[in-house]
């Protein structure tokens, strides 16, 4: 984010989609959730609490984490429905990594630990 | 991938040597599982990937994450003040496509560490007429290789986690 802040003009706006852990977990949560999310989803704990640290203002941080929850579950059946299309032409284990990285996502948003949130926030100037 | 046609991009070239010595010093393991994961996806043989795109959305554009099309079009609304815009972590292209159409006259940096993802992503905008608009940078999203004040607009999806 503060990298983002430095090439934007000012008034110029910051905004995306982000995966990251709900604020508030306890220790054991947080660790959980580090293994069902994405590679860095650890560090986007508290996104607000971020862009205002690297600068922002005006920042929203709106929860989008139904439809995500949509979007894994349309993912992992569409992955399971050409099953055998997708075995012969992948590698076994990229074919099972990728699922199970869809399914451990779903069980992350299911227990709680994930969510998913567009981020806007503003350049002053 | 680097174009040098025009002044803007041309910083770029200031700041190119020191952000390869920058990226090589903060890679660790993660973080190459990360780009390995990446890659292969770049790789994968699009057919049946588009035959489980179009069951999963009702529609082929590449969609490699978990941005789906309605919240690309959401994406794409925010306009910040003029100037180029920045695709962050831009991946295979999606919904990049989206913000080139739809960016009307800007140009449209599409920034990634993944090279093969950028290439794929430069075929994906050929049939959009407006490919001349278009630019792809590979660099890293913690040191951006671009001159302060470039952007009136950055947008990512999925590139902050």
């Amino acid at each position: 984010m503060g990298a983002s802040h430095t090439v934007l003009k000012g008034g110029g706006i910051l905004a995306g989609y982000s995966i990251h852990v709900r604020p508030t977990l306890s220790s054991r949560e947080s660790i959980n959730a580090r293994e069902l999310g994405p590679s860095f989803v650890g560090g986007l704990e508290d996104p607000g609490y971020l862009a205002k640290t690297a600068g922002f203002v005006d920042t929203r941080v709106m929860d989008v984490t139904p439809h995500f929850r949509e979007t894994c579950i349309a993912w992992i059946e569409a992955m399971e429905f050409f099953e055998e299309e997708l075995r012969a032409e992948l590698d076994q284990s990229d074919y099972r990594d990728e699922l199970r990285n869809k399914k451990d996502m779903l069980c992350g948003i299911d227990k709680g630990l994930l969510m998913r949130s567009l981020i806007v926030c503003k350049k002053e100037g | 991938m680097l174009f040098l046609d025009d002044v803007f991009l041309a910083r770029i070239m200031l700041f190119s040597s020191r952000y390869m010595i920058l990226w090589s010093s903060a890679i660790n393991e993660k973080y190459r599982e990360h780009l390995e994961r990446q890659r292969r996806r770049y790789s994968r043989p699009r057919d049946v990937w588009s035959k489980v795109e179009r069951h999963a959305f009702g529609r082929d554009v590449g969609l490699n994450g978990y941005t789906s099309p309605s919240e690309a079009k959401d994406l794409v609304e925010f306009v910040g003040v003029p100037g180029p815009v920045l695709d962050l972590g831009s991946g295979g292209g999606w919904p990049g496509k989206e913000i080139l159409i739809k960016s009307e006259q800007r140009l449209v940096v599409a920034m990634d560490i993944v090279l093969d993802g950028l290439q794929e992503s430069q075929r994906g905008m050929a049939d959009t007429g407006d490919e001349e608009r278009f630019r792809c940078v590979v660099g890293d999203g913690q040191s951006l290789p671009f001159a302060a004040e470039s952007f009136g607009l950055v947008l990512h999806a999925d590139a902050l986690c």
